[in-house]
């Protein structure tokens, strides 16, 4: 898909923007976004928003596409939920894919997913990696959100970690309001909402720990 | 009035009737699950049938969530025994109808109105421990819904089991995007 799409996004104010630099010279490696886009106007402000973004630093680039292009893609970045942006290194699918926008606190998160692939996140204790390393499973985490929800982006980042230290792992953030069918599937009166491999559900915000804790005992 | 939220229930000693049976209830009897009061302001009256009839029907889902359900006016339980005799509803409400002709229970929250010897109609939650957790007090003629209740006592279940940690859902479908706030703790 060319990139007709406008450069600069209204989302990206210049005090985020001298932020969002301020946090992209610290990357180590290359990052790509992938953007799975639609006709609207969702898609239309993401991929100005992705476009903005990606010339903030010479680490990222961004390619655009629509869900017929790429089948095994589009499988495991789900488009049915669009528009949707997978994080990750060059050549790979990307595991953390966020679906809609993200604005309100979940800036937060998807700049995590970001330096996660870039090599400059946290590095994070052996305690912990070891409780990653027991999912031994495919498992997909999604995690619904509403983008003024202060206790959803953590969740949201946290699970986009452990998704990018366990290649078995991979991590949906979706902005609920975007798609009313799933929030009617799934009766969400709260937010953030952790579903694992489409069957278990979880409500409230998540520590490293209780997260790390919880998923190897899902298998 | 100053708020009730965490009030704590105080000793009180009261008739409950519940299907033909009568005995004394006490505090203790309110501890260990979640309970309702459910004030009303006198039996043998119209509106109160229907609102006590609803919370009825859904009696169950209520168990469900551990919680239980008192009716509370200010009639003795023989007169909630006569009007259950008088009435096909109230004979099959399958939850306790406290007793409270002294106006302690509604003294003590604040709802009895003392020239009437009446109830206002309003609804307690209390928590396993016996606080207050959530109230709706009406003037007398504005009715209750017992659905939305249930979905309050919920709300409350689910926050005392998952803390803060959670924000209520309020979906406005087709909102603009939330201006990015980034949160550069953690980050760098």
């Amino acid at each position: 898909m060319e990139n007709h799409f406008p450069s600069q996004s209204p989302l990206i104010v210049p005090t985020l923007e001298e932020q969002l630099k301020q946090l992209l010279q610290k990357l180590t490696a290359d990052v790509e976004l992938t953007c799975i886009l639609d006709g609207g106007d969702k898609s239309l402000e993401m991929a100005g928003f992705l476009n903005h973004l990606t010339a903030l630093s010479p680490r990222l680039s961004c390619t655009f596409l629509d869900a017929e292009e790429d089948p095994a893609l589009s499988r495991a970045m789900d488009a049915q939920l669009l528009p949707a942006t997978g994080i990750g290194t060059p050549g790979t699918l990307p595991r953390m894919v966020f679906h809609g926008i993200p604005g309100g606190k979940e800036i937060t998160s998807f700049a995590a997913a970001i330096l996660n692939a870039g090599g400059a996140a946290k590095p994070l204790d052996k305690y912990t990696l070891k409780d990653i390393g027991k999912i031994k499973r495919p498992m997909e985490l999604q995690i619904c959100v509403s983008l003024g929800c202060q206790h959803c982006a953590q969740l949201v980042a946290n699970a986009q970690r452990v998704a990018w230290e366990n290649p078995l792992v991979t991590a949906h953030m979706i902005d609920a309001n975007l798609y009313p069918q799933l929030v009617d599937k799934l009766n969400i009166q709260r937010v953030p909402l952790l579903v694992a491999n489409q069957s278990q559900s979880f409500s409230g915000g998540k520590t490293m720990a209780e997260l790390t804790t919880l998923l190897p005992k899902l298998q | 009035m100053s708020a009730m939220i965490h009030k704590p229930l105080e000793e009180f000693s009261v008739y409950g009737y519940c299907r033909g049976d009568s005995r004394i209830y006490t505090r203790e009897d309110l501890l260990g699950h979640w309970s309702v009061l459910f004030f009303y302001p006198a039996d043998f009256t119209f509106v109160c049938p229907t609102e006590l009839k609803e919370l009825g029907e859904l009696y169950e889902d209520f168990l469900a969530e551990d919680c239980q359900i008192y009716s509370v006016s200010e009639d003795t339980h023989f007169v909630h025994k006569a009007w259950a005799n008088a009435s096909e509803t109230i004979r099959d409400l399958p939850y306790v109808m406290l007793a409270d002709p002294a106006g302690k229970l509604a003294r003590e929250y604040g709802v009895l109105l003392e020239d009437e010897g009446q109830a206002l109609r309003a609804t307690f939650l209390l928590n396993p421990d016996g606080e207050v957790v959530l109230y709706e007090i009406h003037d007398l003629g504005i009715g209750r819904n017992a659905k939305e209740l249930l979905r309050k006592v919920q709300a409350a279940r689910f926050v005392a089991e998952h803390g803060d940690q959670v924000c209520p859902a309020n979906w406005h479908p087709g909102e603009e995007t939330l201006t990015p706030s980034l949160d550069l703790v953690g980050l760098l």
